[in-house]
């Protein structure tokens, strides 16, 4: 058989129409109402809310690894693929 | 084979992005091109597809035998990875999928270019972006296409060997990866898989538990990473190790052997003048006066060196201290001025699943190539 009899598709047109939207997120990534990343919350400090501008993932692009209260670091990976093509960059072919 | 130009569907760009596809032009230069089509004779499909199934047979003798003669310095694969290869080429974990790069001209037999076989992308855009493609502009006739279904049937295979909990599928955070990240959540969820994403540099480590972690501190015992072996074992290669055969990483590590330049060679010394393949070295041209050189591990057409009797181009790029390949030039596969190359997707277990093909007007297939789609009747 080389013919596809139906393509259907789920999660991907609803995930790529969320794309490239400024969020506020917490400390967690988790996305939350865009009032807490606007005054008298600030960005970042003890809150940690920030908006995160576009990605694919609905989290945040850390600076270097962090380590957090549970005693879990986050950033281990991907620092290969960003010294090999900058951040922002792919790694399929 | 041919190359036809058509008229692309009014308000193509509005259609593709419907389907899910974002970057079909992306910083402005088009890569979803549909401006022209190639079309196939059945016989040529069939060429094509037998061609698939024989190189992955060839691919699975190169594997035992890689392992069975020690040829991992060939690879450059770090010791840490070594005995895991080993262990998984044995124990079969789940794996999914690979892309074999053609070179054909329907004049004579196709020639495998490389093997994408970790982390391939180009699949939305060649299981479901063309297929719409064929239902709207070419009715009538027939695409060699059976991605779709195929990857949805492998997922169902797969589901019963996967750990508890999610699927949990990886990525840089970049347009297209995580395009075909989004995509391969898709079939995985229509095989019956619960999946969710997480960007590669949020994966977390938890030191006390020796596992990995998503955001909400969940364990991760499955995962599906676009992100290349070479670099996991690169970040973080210790404790990564420590987590099998607890964790499923998907692609196996094994296909470390096969996304590697040095299996063209390797399959060279194995099944010289297979109609299949082409003359490949590791020390260096030997005789051929007409060569590219390529690094074992890069990606998108970076360090690539053409050297013709007119003379030698490159392409520049971070890779190469790896070592190169040295692989003879295919058969000249112009159309309109154009060189397409065939991307013939193989899912495990399910066989030859169709094609995609990107187009450059240069010899060397990079990340500037365009995906132009096809049909046969």
């Amino acid at each position: 058989m080389k013919k596809s009899r139906a393509v259907e598709l789920i999660l991907l047109a609803s995930a790529a129409a969320g794309c490239g939207r400024r969020q506020c997120v917490d400390e967690r990534d988790i996305v939350v109402e865009d009032r807490y990343c606007q005054p008298p919350y600030p960005g970042g400090g003890a809150h940690g809310y920030r908006f995160y501008n576009g990605g694919f993932f609905g989290s945040s692009t850390p600076v270097g690894s962090s380590v957090r209260s549970t005693g879990t670091i986050r950033g281990v990976f991907g620092g290969s693929g960003e010294a090999a093509h900058g951040a922002g960059g792919g790694a399929g072919e | 084979m041919k190359r036809r130009k058509v008229t692309p569907r009014p308000g193509w760009q509005r259609t593709v992005e419907s389907q899910g596809f974002e970057f079909h032009t992306p910083e402005g230069r088009p890569y979803w091109d549909e401006s022209a089509c190639y079309t196939f004779t059945a016989r040529e499909v069939d060429e094509i597809e037998a061609a698939t199934e024989e190189l992955q047979q060839l691919c699975l003798k190169a594997g035992q035998s890689i392992i069975d003669n020690n040829r991992f310095d060939d690879l450059h694969i770090p010791e840490a990875a070594r005995q895991l290869i080993r262990d998984t080429w044995e124990s079969e974990p789940p794996s999914l999928y690979g892309r074999f790069d053609l070179m054909y001209n329907g004049a004579g037999p196709p020639k495998l270019l490389e093997y994408n076989a970790n982390t391939p992308t180009a699949l939305l855009e060649a299981s479901v972006i063309q297929w719409y493609w064929h239902q709207d502009a070419a009715r009538g006739t027939d695409q060699f296409n059976s991605i779709h279904e195929k990857l949805i049937a492998q997922w169902r295979e797969i589901r019963p060997y996967l750990k508890s909990g999610l699927l949990y599928f990886t990525s840089m955070d970049d347009a297209e990866d995580a395009t075909t990240i989004g995509y391969l959540r898709d079939t995985a969820e229509q095989g019956g898989i619960r999946t969710s994403p997480i960007a590669i540099d949020r994966i977390g480590w938890n030191d006390s538990a020796r596992e990995f972690r998503d955001l909400e501190e969940r364990r991760i015992g499955n995962i599906f990473s676009l992100y290349p072996w070479e670099w996991l074992l690169k970040d973080f290669a210790g404790p990564l190790v420590e987590t099998f055969p607890r964790m499923i990483w998907m692609e196996p590590i094994w296909k470390m052997m096969w996304s590697n330049k040095a299996l063209l060679a390797v399959l060279w010394e194995m099944f010289p003048g297979h109609p299949n393949l082409l003359e490949a070295h590791l020390d260096g041209p030997r005789t051929m006066r007409e060569f590219v050189k390529k690094p074992l591990l890069s990606r998108e057409g970076a360090n690539i060196t053409l050297r013709t009797i007119a003379g030698e181009s490159a392409t520049g790029g971070p890779y190469g201290a790896e070592g190169y390949l040295y692989q003879a030039l295919a058969p000249a596969a112009a159309f309109d001025g154009m060189n397409p190359v065939l991307g013939s997707w193989y899912v495990t277990d399910q066989g030859p699943a169709g094609i995609g093909i990107r187009e450059s007007a240069g010899a060397i297939t990079d990340n500037l190539s365009r995906f132009v789609p096809h049909y046969f009747q």
